[in-house]
């Protein structure tokens, strides 16, 4: 490999980079990803704020729409229900207590006199389960959604203010009770340092993790595709053979790869910028509007995500990104090498596609194992550092911090080299496979031709 | 300048794709190439480009290693070869980038091709009631004029050295003749030119250097009209009012075709023809037409490659790939 292989690089870049931004394809693709980061967010708080509207008129408006309340206490404890009707909002709803009829008869009743805005709750007590409370309503009786919903809320304050008041326990007592405990387990690392245990994920962590997998997975697969398509087109269509006279393979390969990466980069770009937007269109959104506190708790989540990201860690995820996607390219450019049609080209994917999902479930799988029990961190550190499965993870894996900044630089120069070397026997063959027309040749054979360039 | 093949050798598996090749070229003009299909036409001029390994042989120009990545070469494959789905112009520019030339020359040379080719309306199509103008992708042409698109391709560089592979295999009378023209413009241009072809009267139009191939050996090999001079004229024409093939027996001579525009006889030697017209003129038969010449280049093929020709259709579709996989 020397320099005068390189003849041409920056022509076939060209032309692949321009014949590639210009694709139908790459342009709905980049559309529908921009969408959805700017609109995303901000749709879930409209969204959120239409119903927050809605409860809170509800919550502020001077009386509730409940007529009657039947209720059956099978507690044993002593609640008065009078403190409920205390409130205005509540003055004009009939408790009634000393019911004659069974719980099944009232149920049965309410639905036959579904014309009144009527409810029966049934209350009891389970030694292991605790208090239950179970409140039933006819779907004629034409209560709101959002009335039952404050109901449930004040129901519920009152009901535990009520128990607390007959165990004599103050609300003082009452809150140094139900203060959160947080405990930290410390884990000694094998240099002897203690460090948080974090091999468990949150909900919106396990959120993060698996969209930036989809998201890459996404990437990897429209860019490889992209090139095994090029290739196998300009064999098929023999304009490789003239091609050949003004360039080398290793020109045409390394051409596209570039090619490729910097369309992922700018639509990755263009995909953040349009998050950036969101997230300012979110503020003026939520900002000064309390009823929407609720449906930004998202923004919120997502944002302190990002608020552990540090510009090291973007800078190594960033790279990490580019030489896993540049790892599976080459594959991807050996497999279009492999076929003389293009009509071959969806049998000649079989490998690369178990390749690629087995890698893709393998992540997924940790993912899993991560927001449930844990996963081990011989497993974690495994899909971090084997290259085919840290293509898709490591770099969320870094940015979220869940592996150290030591162990994602090592991952990357184990992804760089493995890309360098794979590389390097690729380009040994790639002329070979580029010129053959015949039979698709098998991955037996490639790995055959392979060892003959190479040990030859 | 010269150009010089040494040695020329490859094999595909067990197969000698082509055997010790080597021919010279010393000055400009157009140097053939012949033999059947899977003879190694191709394969000889893919190890000239350096597009596919040789196994053994060198190719120089005016003694150093010839690289296509030095020189302005221009070639037009055998297998013809377009994006499909690719606007035309887009390709152009990005052969033309390849070679070395800027976007301002490349247009310029486009417009000129365009016009002598006659393809001017695909590459730059005209607005129609102020409708955006969509460009020509290369599937939307007819054979004929991605042909004449693939040899836009090959002379845009403006080339020193020409390799054209079946240059006119496909082409209708028309299109022909303005493919001879252009390839005649090259010729006048002191152009150096490797054609490979089994048209024969395609070559004895344009060539003056020969060789042969079968089963990648040269067969014959050197200039055309001593190559002929040296078979010697024994090809003989007789067209006669009367029947005369009694007289053609006597004498022994073999007949190689009888037709109603006469019988085309082969002699051994000048003397067994002058026999046979004293014999025909002492007979007082109407002598219509009587003429001794030397052999065609398709009678010399014929007799180079003979029988072997017909087990040596078969392509060479293997190629260093399957080689080494067979291996």
């Amino acid at each position: 490999m020397n320099k005068s292989d390189f003849r041409g690089f920056k022509q076939v870049f060209l032309f692949e980079f321009y014949s590639g931004i210009k694709k139908t394809g790459f342009k709905a693709f980049i559309a529908t990803l921009c969408a959805l980061a700017l609109f995303t967010m901000p749709v879930m708080i409209i969204v959120g704020k239409i119903k927050g509207d809605d409860t809170s008129s509800e919550k502020n408006s001077s009386k509730s729409e409940i007529e009657s309340v039947y209720v059956y206490d099978d507690t044993g404890l002593s609640i008065d229900y009078d403190h409920f009707n205390e409130t205005d909002k509540y003055s004009d709803v009939s408790f009634i207590t000393d019911n004659a009829s069974s719980y099944a008869d009232s149920v049965k009743n309410l639905e036959e006199n579904s014309d009144h805005k009527d409810l029966i709750i049934k209350s009891e007590y389970d030694e292991n389960d605790g208090f239950e409370v179970t409140i039933v309503y006819a779907k004629e009786s034409g209560i709101k959604k959002s009335s039952l919903e404050n109901f449930e809320e004040d129901f519920r304050t009152f009901y535990r203010e009520e128990i607390l008041g007959i165990q004599n326990v103050s609300d003082e007592e009452y809150e140094n009770l139900t203060k959160d405990i947080d405990i930290t387990v410390l884990k000694q690392a094998k240099d002897g340092s203690f460090a948080e245990d974090l091999e468990n994920i949150s909900v919106s962590d396990y959120f993060v993790m698996l969209s930036g997998l989809i998201i890459v997975f996404m990437f990897i697969n429209m860019s490889v595709g992209n090139i095994a398509t090029s290739i196998a087109t300009e064999k098929s269509s023999r304009v490789i053979e003239f091609l050949l006279t003004g360039t080398r393979p290793l020109a045409l390969l390394s051409g596209k790869i570039v090619a490729r990466l910097l369309e992922t980069v700018i639509t990755s770009m263009a995909v953040y910028s349009c998050y950036f937007l969101s997230q300012i269109l979110c503020i003026f959104l939520v900002a000064g509007d309390v009823t929407v506190e609720s449906a930004s708790g998202n923004l919120v989540v997502t944002s302190s995500i990002w608020e552990t990201i540090t510009l090291s860690k973007m800078v190594i995820a960033l790279l990490y990104f580019l030489a896993g996607l540049a790892l599976y390219s080459i594959v991807g450019a050996l497999a279009g090498a492999s076929v003389s049609k293009l009509d071959e080209l969806q049998d000649a994917y079989k490998f690369y596609t178990f390749l690629i999902l087995l890698s893709f479930y393998c992540d997924m799988f940790l993912v899993i194992l991560m927001l449930n029990s844990g996963a081990s961190e011989a497993f974690m550190n495994f899909c971090a550092i084997f290259p085919l499965t840290g293509a898709f993870l490591t770099p969320a894996l870094i940015l979220t911090g869940k592996i150290s900044i030591l162990t994602g630089t090592i991952s990357l120069v184990i992804i760089v080299i493995t890309a360098a070397v794979i590389f390097i026997l690729a380009s040994a063959i790639y002329e070979s496979m580029l010129l053959f027309q015949g039979k698709r040749l098998a991955v037996k054979d490639i790995v055959a031709l392979m060892k003959k360039q190479v040990v030859a | 300048m010269s150009f010089e093949v040494k040695h020329l050798q490859k094999k595909f598996g067990e197969k000698q794709a082509v055997e010790d090749l080597s021919f010279e070229l010393k000055s400009p003009g157009v140097y053939a190439l012949l033999g059947t299909n899977g003879a190694g036409k191709s394969t000889s001029i893919r190890m000239m480009l350096g597009i596919l390994s040789r196994d053994h042989g060198e190719v120089l120009l005016n003694g150093e290693n010839f690289d296509t990545r030095k020189v302005n070469v221009g070639y037009l494959a055998e297998e013809r070869g377009l994006y499909p789905k690719y606007p035309i112009m887009d390709q152009l520019l990005y052969f033309a980038s390849l070679k070395g030339l800027s976007t301002d020359d490349a247009m310029e040379r486009i417009k000129y091709w365009g016009d002598r080719l006659k393809v001017t309306e695909y590459l730059f199509p005209e607005r129609k009631m102020g409708k955006r103008i969509k460009p020509t992708l290369a599937d939307q042409m007819s054979k004929g004029n991605q042909q004449k698109i693939q040899l836009m391709a090959a002379l845009i560089s403006d080339p020193e050295f020409l390799i054209l592979d079946e240059p006119l295999s496909g082409l209708d009378p028309v299109n022909t003749d303005l493919f001879k023209s252009v390839i005649h413009e090259e010729i006048d241009k002191k152009k150096y030119i490797i054609m490979s072809s089994h048209q024969m009267p395609v070559i004895e139009e344009f060539c003056e250097d020969i060789t042969i191939l079968n089963r990648g050996k040269a067969m014959v090999q050197g200039n055309l009209n001593e190559i002929k001079k040296s078979y010697g004229r024994v090809n003989l024409f007789v067209k006669c009012d009367e029947d005369i093939s009694g007289t053609i027996s006597t004498l022994g001579i073999k007949v190689v075709n009888d037709t109603p525009a006469g019988i085309q006889l082969r002699v051994k030697s000048e003397s067994e023809a002058q026999a046979l017209l004293r014999k025909l003129s002492d007979d007082n038969r109407t002598i219509v037409r009587f003429e001794l010449r030397e052999p065609s280049l398709h009678e010399i093929f014929i007799e180079s490659v003979g029988e072997a020709a017909n087990d040596n259709t078969q392509e060479f579709t293997t190629n260093i790939a399957e080689e080494a996989v067979s291996e």
